[in-house]
């Protein structure tokens, strides 16, 4: 009889990644909390989160449909290979606290755009002071690049987003992990341990002045599904 | 199956099958990967030489493949063809003999691969022993999701002898699997990683960067291939875009391992230049991601993709220079 598994898990020894995650189905949790523990009620009231965020609307920038149902993975196109997240296992559309942050996550799975692929968009933000950009979102192999943030007195600076890679990987620049799936999805067929990773990152504005817009990387490796910023301190208040 | 002990795998994000493997072998002989591995760090690129396989490397030896990837390193290596008529005997030899024979393999064939009949690939696997009375190889796969285990022989031999025919994929399909194996002499044991002996290889890795011998190596050959990458979008040569897509996963790979090495170096020897000079090369890695990235994208319709391309290529130059002056700095503190 033929064998296709493992001969017996004491065989194998791989050796431990020195990253926060390790990659293979050992890797991934059994369940997935909706919460990461620094953001629990009792740390920070969901008012006081709210009041502090901004959602930047990315709704009309949308152009890259990077999860699918289990059902029919066939219009995943997350990275080259067409591979995508599992739907079933992303947020719910709607208010997603990680990070202390509140973002509004995108419907995904519906075979529609639910996240922005960086080409250079100049996305429009709600006027104000504010201390971060926090991203919900993964690369195509690891990205460093940058994005502008556009002032209302017309200053600009540039600043680094960092994004690790969403194929079965650790976190590189230091994000929070969102999510580790236990499957892939490919085109045609689903595969399990090998898990889509969802990071939240950040990025500071240093100016202290009014922003008015962001400029993202023209990198097609760069993908957000939410962005928040956070108001400088004692602003939303 | 023998009673071989299991083999220690090593992975990072960035790095192939061809660097997945050599690690296998370095663990299995007493060596760290990560300071084998990431000890050298250079550029060549060869066109028309760029082969549709994840292990695909530019070498000026090609009769002893290794050499450029463990360049400061007494490795030796050969591609070897298994005898159709006995295909397995070759392999046995090797193992007799204590070594780990590296195949050459379609992963559409391998039921442990993703791509198990779905896509065609060609990857490379480490052979740990063969049972023929049972049918069965063990094999080392590294790459996720991580696999040790046993593989039926007539499996292999799909593998091992499949055409990889290019039907879906674009990138590492098509180029013939044709029953190769690497034959690899690590040359070791090496000693271990020193002040001067990183010193030295830091010092070797810049002047090949300087080296104007070869137009097609250091920062010259980066420049011209980015200067023809470029040009290839502009007359809409989409397979050059699709071949620098695969040609820069290796050097992507190197960029990223000798990064965290001389990071590594730098918290054991408490050396903060080093430790930046190692963050600078990283930087080299990830200004790799979109070069590959938009080429891969932009094979399709490259006329589209020109200004992304200026733009990624003349960063991805800014970013070895930046990282070469940084390490240059850093040798003083070594």
């Amino acid at each position: 009889m033929l064998q296709h598994s493992n001969d017996a898990p004491s065989m194998v020894a791989v050796r431990p990644y020195s990253g926060p995650v390790q990659v293979g189905p050992d890797s991934v949790p059994d369940a997935i909390p909706d919460q990461m523990p620094d953001q629990m009620p009792d740390q920070m009231p969901a008012t006081s989160v709210q009041a502090r965020c901004r959602a930047v609307n990315l709704a009309p920038h949308r152009n890259n449909v990077g999860s699918t149902p289990a059902t029919d993975t066939r219009g995943g196109a997350f990275n080259i290979w067409g591979n995508s997240f599992p739907a079933e296992e992303l947020p719910a559309p709607g208010q997603f606290v990680v990070d202390q942050v509140a973002y509004d996550f995108p419907p995904t799975g519906r075979g529609t755009a639910d996240n922005v692929r960086a080409a250079g968009q100049f996305i429009e933000v709600p006027s104000g002071r504010y201390d971060w950009l926090y991203v919900l979102g993964a690369a195509e192999r690891r990205v460093e690049d940058e994005l502008a943030f556009h002032f209302a007195d017309g200053s600009v600076d540039f600043e680094q987003l960092r994004l690790s890679d969403f194929w079965a990987a650790p976190g590189w620049f230091g994000e929070t992990q969102v999510r580790a799936t236990r499957s892939m999805h490919y085109p045609f067929h689903v595969q399990a341990g090998v898990p889509a990773m969802l990071w939240s990152q950040r990025v500071p504005v240093t100016r202290r002045a009014a922003l008015a817009a962001v400029r993202l990387p023209r990198n097609p490796a760069v993908h957000l599904f939410a962005a928040t910023l956070v108001l400088s301190g004692g602003e939303g208040r | 199956m023998s009673s071989r002990p299991a083999l220690e795998q090593w992975y990072r994000d960035p790095v192939s099958c061809l660097q997945s493997t050599l690690a296998t072998l370095l663990l299995a002989q007493g060596q760290e990967p990560l300071e084998v591995l990431g000890l050298g760090w250079g550029f060549l690129h060869l066109p028309g030489d760029v082969r549709a396989e994840e292990f695909y490397w530019p070498t000026r030896t090609p009769e002893d493949p290794v050499a450029g990837v463990l360049a400061h390193h007494p490795v030796t290596s050969r591609w070897r063809a298994a005898d159709p008529e006995q295909p397995l005997a070759d392999l046995q030899a090797a193992l007799a003999a204590g070594k780990l024979p590296v195949v050459a393999v379609d992963n559409f064939h391998l039921p442990f691969r993703p791509a198990y009949h779905d896509v065609h690939s060609a990857h490379l696997l480490v052979i740990s022993a063969i049972d023929e009375e049972r049918e069965l190889v063990r094999v080392s796969d590294a790459m996720p999701p991580a696999y040790q285990g046993a593989l039926s022989i007539p499996d292999l031999l799909k593998a091992w002898t499949s055409p990889n025919p290019r039907e879906q994929e674009a990138f590492f399909s098509g180029a013939q699997i044709s029953g190769r194996w690497l034959d690899i002499d690590l040359g070791g044991p090496y000693p271990p990683l020193d002040r001067g002996r990183l010193r030295a290889a830091l010092k070797t890795n810049a002047d090949r960067f300087a080296a104007t011998g070869d137009p097609r190596g250091g920062l010259a050959g980066l420049a011209a291939f980015s200067e023809e990458l470029v040009a290839a979008a502009g007359s809409g040569n989409g397979a050059v875009l699709e071949e620098a897509y695969t040609f820069g996963w290796g050097v992507q790979a190197q960029s990223a391992v000798h990064g965290e090495l001389l990071r590594d170096c730098a918290v054991s020897w408490k050396l903060p230049g080093l430790a930046e000079a190692g963050r600078k090369v990283e930087q080299v890695a990830h200004a790799w991601t979109p070069v590959r990235v938009t080429s891969a994208y932009g094979r399709v319709s490259p006329q589209d993709w020109i200004v992304e391309l200026q733009r990624h290529t003349r960063r991805l130059q800014l970013a070895y220079r930046d990282a070469l002056a940084t390490v240059d700095e850093a040798l003083e503190e070594l």
